[in-house]
């Protein structure tokens, strides 16, 4: 519309502009992807010889794979706790009184306020003197407060958005508070959900400074096995096949929350009326 | 909309009750309850959204609430389903006092503006859900799910998601799941106020006839005098949180209760002064006639359709003189808006094809009968 505005040339220039940004944003996540593909030790980024050489070492070095199942492991533990744990935390907020709301609402979202560095020397503090550290439960447990605001994020929002009558005609119907939420709420937070948890997963997963404060000598998170093999000075081109896996990770997570946001949209309804719908 | 009140009110206030009758099994549908309200009121802060009503809704009865915007109409359908609880009063259902009893506990059937249809289920499954958290066996589900949209004419779509139904079709599936689980009572908050007029008025005579073949009792909130004095059997006016006035729609026209409820139904001539005996004297200093003799302050309530012109005056009538300021026709009938030394005067007349409209300027005389002169005694 406001483009009439700007003519022929300030179009270019915007179409221009646009796709600065949009290959700003994608070139250096992408940039590894011909790396990691590349045969020799030598990171160029077209190669001239292919081979799938590093994601092999990926899959069978026990160091990288163990790394990597650590990884997995501690990123499905602490979204599902994180998923959990917020989700509930959003229904209760959303249901508290405005002040109190505000306030609580502030404080399960800090996590993603408050630098990395803060927390994760906190918990070093707090677990070393509790003798915590190294522990799968409490880096996973510590892990999950990092993620919580990922999933209330999103709830909350939806439970915000959500029509209020929705829950008056299940009590009207005969639902009581717990089968409302089972049957209503949690239905029309699905989406919200998902992608909650879905975003949690990645960021765990990737989560490379807390993890270093407590996973103790013995537990090698797969950041963490990257940040070493970066810091080595020999550069394992292995970390070129993880980014990539991580990549193709997020960019599942991306879809696999863009098609259920979609899904529930259905087609239009023949207008034979003008009714209110949202 | 001067005629119909008369008819209407033919209909009186016992409806039928029939209970309907499935395929098979035994019949669904049981009658509804009384609901009575004894000084019920409801404080915002400082304000009154009710305040102090009493009113009793007979079993099987449709009684319309209606009232201006923010009259308190839907706080009171609010305190009934139990969303909002009263500061003071009580409520009864049937015999049983549900002031304090939680919504989802007061087996009472609520139809939304907005439909409030849930998003996620189809249309079969928005109806069955009342039954769902009943826990009610499967095969009994089914059959009353079938029952509930056949006599809302929605079988065929009981595959649909909601999004995929125009606004009356998600206003009968609505409905559909407010019957399905024989409610004691059912509220409806200006169900058809999203829907245009012809719609509206098919779905009118669905929900007289369904409410009437089921004998439940309705409390219907509206805004529109048309649809309440259409549907009801009784109309609550409400105004400022209070009940104005609760009677028969033909009462209502012609017993208003207060000037307020004469000027919300229809026109109305509205003279102040004072009762004085057999004589009603107007602040400006006319003698009126009364039919009945009365005392002391008062108005006096004439519909434009009771003014009569010239040699139609009969003997006792008052005999008053006006200047026609403006004639319009209005289909079948004629407003004539008169200038006179009581002030405006505001006058149908049914179009007779052999008398012309009087043009402006014309001066007429004019009187009614005071039997059809309306007192309204102020305390
Ligand atoms: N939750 C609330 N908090 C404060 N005031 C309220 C609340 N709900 C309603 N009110 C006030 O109570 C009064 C009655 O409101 P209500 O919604 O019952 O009116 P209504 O007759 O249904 O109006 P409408 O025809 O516009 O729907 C209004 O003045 C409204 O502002
Ligand atoms: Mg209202």
């Amino acid at each position: 519309m406001s483009e009439y505005l700007l003519g022929a040339n300030g179009r270019r220039l915007l179409i221009a502009y646009g796709w600065l940004l949009i290959l700003f944003i994608i070139v250096p996540a992408l940039v590894l992807v011909p790396v990691s593909i590349g045969k020799d030790d030598s990171f160029v980024i077209i190669p001239h010889e292919l081979s799938l050489r590093w994601y092999q070492t990926l899959f069978t070095d026990t160091r990288w794979r163990n790394a990597l199942i650590l990884s997995l492991k501690l990123a499905v533990f602490a979204s599902v706790l994180a998923t959990v744990a917020g989700v509930l935390a959003a229904i209760g907020v959303s249901r508290a009184a405005p002040q109190l709301a505000k306030a609580l609402r502030l404080l399960f979202i800090a996590p993603m306020i408050v630098p990395l560095m803060v927390i994760g020397v906190g918990f070093y503090v707090l677990y070393a003197r509790l003798r915590l550290l190294g522990g799968f439960v409490p880096l996973g447990a510590a892990h999950a407060v990092l993620v919580l605001p990922f999933v209330m994020l999103p709830v909350s929002a939806r439970l915000y958005s959500m029509d209020q009558r929705l829950e008056w005609a299940a009590a009207s119907l005969g639902a009581g508070p717990y089968q409302t939420i089972i049957r209503v709420v949690l239905p029309q937070l699905k989406p919200a959900i998902l992608a909650g948890f879905a975003f949690a997963f990645i960021f765990s997963f990737d989560e490379v400074v807390v993890a270093q404060f407590l996973s103790g000598p013995q537990m090698e998170t797969l950041p963490r096995r990257m940040w070493e093999g970066i810091q080595m000075g020999g550069l394992d081109k292995t970390i070129t096949a993880v980014t990539t896996v991580q990549l193709i990770l997020a960019v599942v997570a991306m879809l696999f929350i863009t098609t259920w946001q979609w899904r529930p949209k259905a087609r239009p309804a023949p207008a034979r009326d003008k009714a209110d719908r949202p | 909309m001067t005629t119909a009140f008369i008819e209407q009110s033919a209909s009186g206030a016992a409806a039928p009750r029939a209970a309907a009758r499935p395929a098979s099994g035994k019949p669904i549908g049981t009658a509804g309850v009384g609901v009575r309200f004894e000084s019920l009121a409801k404080r915002y802060n400082d304000l009154y959204a009710v305040d102090g009503v009493n009113l009793d809704v007979a079993p099987g009865e449709f009684l319309s609430i209606l009232g201006p915007s923010g009259s308190g109409k839907t706080t009171v359908l609010m305190l009934i389903a139990g969303f909002v609880s009263p500061s003071s009063g009580r409520l009864l259902l049937g015999d049983q006092d549900i002031s304090r009893i939680p919504p989802h506990k007061r087996d009472i059937g609520v139809v939304f503006q907005n439909y409030a249809l849930f998003p996620h289920l189809d249309v079969r499954r928005n109806v069955a859900f009342p039954l769902e958290v009943r826990k009610v066996a499967k095969d009994e589900i089914a059959r009353r799910v079938a029952w509930a949209l056949e006599r809302v004419h929605m079988s065929q779509y009981a595959d649909r998601r909601v999004s995929q139904l125009s606004g009356g079709q998600q206003q009968r599936v609505a409905l559909a799941r407010a019957i399905v689980f024989e409610p004691r009572a059912l509220l409806m908050d200006e169900p058809l106020a999203a829907l245009d007029r012809n719609l509206r008025v098919d779905m009118q005579h669905e929900i007289r006839s369904l409410q009437r073949s089921l004998g439940q009792t309705v409390i219907y909130v509206t805004h529109d005098q048309e649809e309440a004095l259409n549907l009801s059997d009784r109309v609550a006016v409400m105004d400022h949180g209070r009940l104005q006035q609760v009677d028969t729609p033909k009462n209502l026209y012609l017993r208003p209760a207060n000037p307020f409820v004469a000027g919300f139904f229809g026109e109305a001539n509205l003279f102040r002064g004072n009762a004085e005996a057999a004589a009603f004297v107007t602040e400006s200093g006319a003698r009126l006639p009364l039919a009945r003799s009365a005392r002391g302050k008062a108005v006096l309530c004439v519909r434009p359709e009771m003014i009569v012109f010239g040699d139609k005056q009969k003997e006792g009538f008052p005999s008053l003189e006006g200047t026609v300021v403006e004639t319009r026709f209005q289909g079948s009938i004629l407003r004539i808006s008169l200038r006179t030394p009581l002030g405006p005067i505001m006058a149908v007349r049914h179009i007779n094809t052999t008398d012309d409209a009087p043009p402006e300027g014309t001066r007429l005389t004019f009187g009614w009968d005071p039997e059809l002169g309306h007192l309204m005694v102020q305390e």
